[in-house]
């Protein structure tokens, strides 16, 4: 009597069972020789490799559906769904034969598109996912909901007007499979073909699903094996987002870091090894953190790979979950699935795998802003006397620029200059405020300019007389410093410019400006570990 | 001269037994020197996998082998020989002694896996295949003998 088997895990136990496996080419049953099928989260398109006796049947024609089947009574799963595009034939002492190297359906996904594809944001990456897979025309797929590593909070894309105009762009010279990889594993997410489909699931962290199977040294594994190694130990990462020109001018380069990296013995001496990761799709800190916190879980740990070798497990799919459990390799615990491959042939059905997980912990965020206070005081910049000023005469002889001495930090990713300020670039002209654009800054080190811009337009408000002293009638003032500025000393010159539309007394703009900061961003470091002596 | 044909009366016996291919067919007597005439033998193909540290080995039928017949066949004349062995070359069907076989083609319908033909019940197999041919002697009446090994797949998996 043949067994039936109610589930994969009672038939990979059982001592005894019964191979089927069938190669449908273009729906035809095949006589192939033997079938090597690979599908990884690593490898988003999976391959299977046939043989089978020549001459080749006529239905084995290019672009045939290849689908393989395989397993045992009870137990029969389709391992494989491609398409042919490659026959490759030849005889030798071993005979004449014929190998098929067949990719999975999935490959259609990384086809260039004709035109750039354009989602509007913000738009959450699965999203993007299903629709790049339905604009493709794949027949099947299916993606869970992209998170961070606290499971709830959704992963959108095409946030920040200034950054991307809140769209998300696929260029026409990137593959989508190549796209949607590269955002999917900033988050620990994989995007990866099966034979059910394209597939974005996360692998990353501790496996916290249920077991698809269950796998025991001197019960049901055939061998295993277990590597670990700390070659890509980085407990200290960095991720840089987007690179853009805030909606206040200033220039933004998005950046985490953590706020103190731990000292790890097994970086000794210094206890910490960094490393960074860096998208353009990363369009705000949040999400920059959230890729930071994900290469933490995911790297800051040694590296552990479990491999093992059953018999044929034809239900098993990369991104599974199994538990391995090992004496002798001294393993215990789920892994994910990164990859599944099943090889049937004279020596039977046999399924390989590794899996892996991450075992480390996300940091908390630290300040990437390096915020200094260049002049606390209020300065006046004109030619009069205005007694409802904080500070009522010129704090410099009219049309001398007032100079704010500073220092550019070795490490930098964008610098600005952030103030309060009022009446810069405005004249009281026939009782109203007018606009101007004669007063500016200007950026100057080593003896030479390099770099300069207008002020912002801050209304004069002069008739209304209204007491400086007071901060509420001050406003927000931000210079972002573009140019050529280089570590070391530099020099901000604010300068109030002359109006000819201003008679000659009054033909400087008058302003004040107080609190100048430099803000310097990228500069940020994260409280590092202490080094220990020795080697 | 006149190529010699064993007038043995053995060879009255059966004589739609032998193998048959290409529209020919090449008749032979199943020679034996046991008692009991032999059999199709046939088995399973299965993988054993000893699994470490423990004292399990699974088992994987991967299918079932051929089944083979190893027999003697006597064949009246060294032209009924050649014929054979040119007709070896193709997939072709036996006809046996039904009493002397245990088996039937199961393959074929019910009532086509046995035929009576001129006072004998004649099992008849499809797709089978000559893999060997050994031992060969001739007989001095001009009759031929060897060994013989056939194979068919085993439809009862």
């Amino acid at each position: 009597m043949v067994t039936t088997f109610p589930t994969m895990q009672t038939a990979i136990d059982a001592r005894h069972k019964r191979l089927e496996w069938y190669v449908l080419i273009g729906g035809i049953l095949t006589d192939c020789r033997d079938v090597t099928t690979h599908h990884s989260v690593d490898d988003p398109v999976g391959t299977c490799t046939l043989t089978l006796n020549l001459p080749l049947p006529a239905h084995v024609q290019f672009g045939a559906l290849v689908e393989v089947q395989a397993g045992y009574p009870g137990q029969v799963h389709t391992i494989f769904r491609g398409k042919i595009p490659k026959r490759d034939r030849l005889f030798d002492q071993n005979g004449a034969r014929a190998t098929l190297n067949v990719p999975s359906l999935g490959a259609r996904l990384n086809r260039r598109d004709y035109t750039d594809v354009v989602f509007p944001g913000p738009i959450s990456l699965r999203d993007v996912f299903n629709g790049l897979n339905a604009r493709r025309g794949i027949e099947s797929y299916y993606a869970d909901d992209v998170t961070a590593p606290d499971g709830s909070t959704i992963i959108t894309l095409g946030n920040t007007q200034a950054a991307n105009g809140k769209t998300v762009k696929v260029p026409r010279k990137t593959g989508f499979l190549n796209f949607l990889t590269a955002a999917a594993e900033l988050f620990g997410y994989r995007v990866y073909d099966t034979p059910f489909g394209v597939r974005m699931k996360r692998v990353s962290g501790m496996p916290d699903e249920a077991p698809s199977l269950v796998i025991t040294e001197a019960w049901n594994a055939l061998g295993a094996g277990y590597l670990d190694h700390i070659d890509g130990l980085i407990n200290y990462w960095e991720v840089f987002g987007a690179k853009y020109d805030d909606e206040d001018g200033s220039r933004a380069v998005l950046r985490s870091i953590p706020d103190e990296v731990p000292y790890d013995p097994r970086l000794a001496p210094e206890g910490w090894a960094r490393d960074e990761r860096s998208s353009d799709l990363l369009d705000t800190v949040a999400l920059c953190d959230i890729v930071r916190n994900v290469m933490e879980i995911d790297h800051s740990e040694p590296y552990e790979q479990v491999s093992w070798t059953t018999h044929g497990s034809p239900s098993l799919l990369p991104g599974d979950v199994v538990e391995v459990t090992s004496s002798t390799l001294a393993v215990s615990g789920k892994q994910w699935v990164l990859s599944v491959q099943h090889t049937i042939n004279t020596n039977g059905f046999t399924t390989k795998c590794t899996g892996w997980r991450g075992a480390g912990i996300a940091l908390p965020a630290g300040n990437d802003v390096v915020a200094t206070l260049l002049r606390s005081a209020p300065v006046h910049l004109g030619d009069e006397y205005l007694s409802h000023y904080a500070v009522p005469s010129p704090s410099v002889a009219t049309g001398s620029p007032f100079k704010v001495p500073f220092v550019v930090l070795e490490q930098y990713s964008a610098l600005t200059i952030r103030a309060r300020g009022h009446g810069c670039n405005s004249y009281l002209i026939g009782g109203k405020n007018s606009d101007a654009d004669v007063s500016r800054f200007e950026l100057w080190q080593f003896g030479e300019r390099v770099g300069s811009g207008n002020l912002p337009i801050l209304n004069e408000d002069l008739d209304l007389r209204r007491n400086y002293l007071q901060d509420q009638w001050w406003s927000n003032l931000v210079i972002p410093i573009t140019g050529s500025i280089k570590p070391g000393a530099a020099e901000l010159h604010i300068i109030s410019g002359k109006d000819s539309r201003i008679g000659e007394a009054y033909a400087y703009d008058d302003f004040e400006v107080k609190e100048i900061w430099l803000h310097t961003a990228g500069a940020g470091e994260p409280t590092l570990p202490t080094p220990t002596g020795g080697a | 001269m006149m190529p010699r044909v064993s007038d043995n009366p053995i060879f009255a016996y059966g004589p739609l037994l032998g193998f048959y291919a290409d529209g020919e067919q090449a008749r032979f007597i199943f020679w034996r020197k046991e008692a009991a005439p032999p059999d199709w033998q046939g088995g399973r193909d299965l993988v054993a996998n000893r699994v470490y540290g423990g004292r399990r080995t699974l088992y994987q039928d991967i299918g079932a082998d051929p089944l083979r017949l190893k027999t003697g066949a006597w064949f009246q004349s060294k032209a009924d020989f050649q014929r054979f062995k040119r007709l070896s070359a193709s997939v072709g069907q036996l006809w046996m002694n039904a009493d002397y076989t245990a088996h039937r083609d199961l393959s074929r319908s019910p009532a086509e896996q046995v035929i009576h033909r001129l006072g004998m019940h004649y099992a008849i197999f499809d797709n089978v295949v000559v893999t060997a041919i050994t031992d060969e002697t001739l007989d001095n009446d001009g009759g031929v003998r060897c060994k013989v090994q056939f194979e068919r797949e085993d439809f009862t998996w």
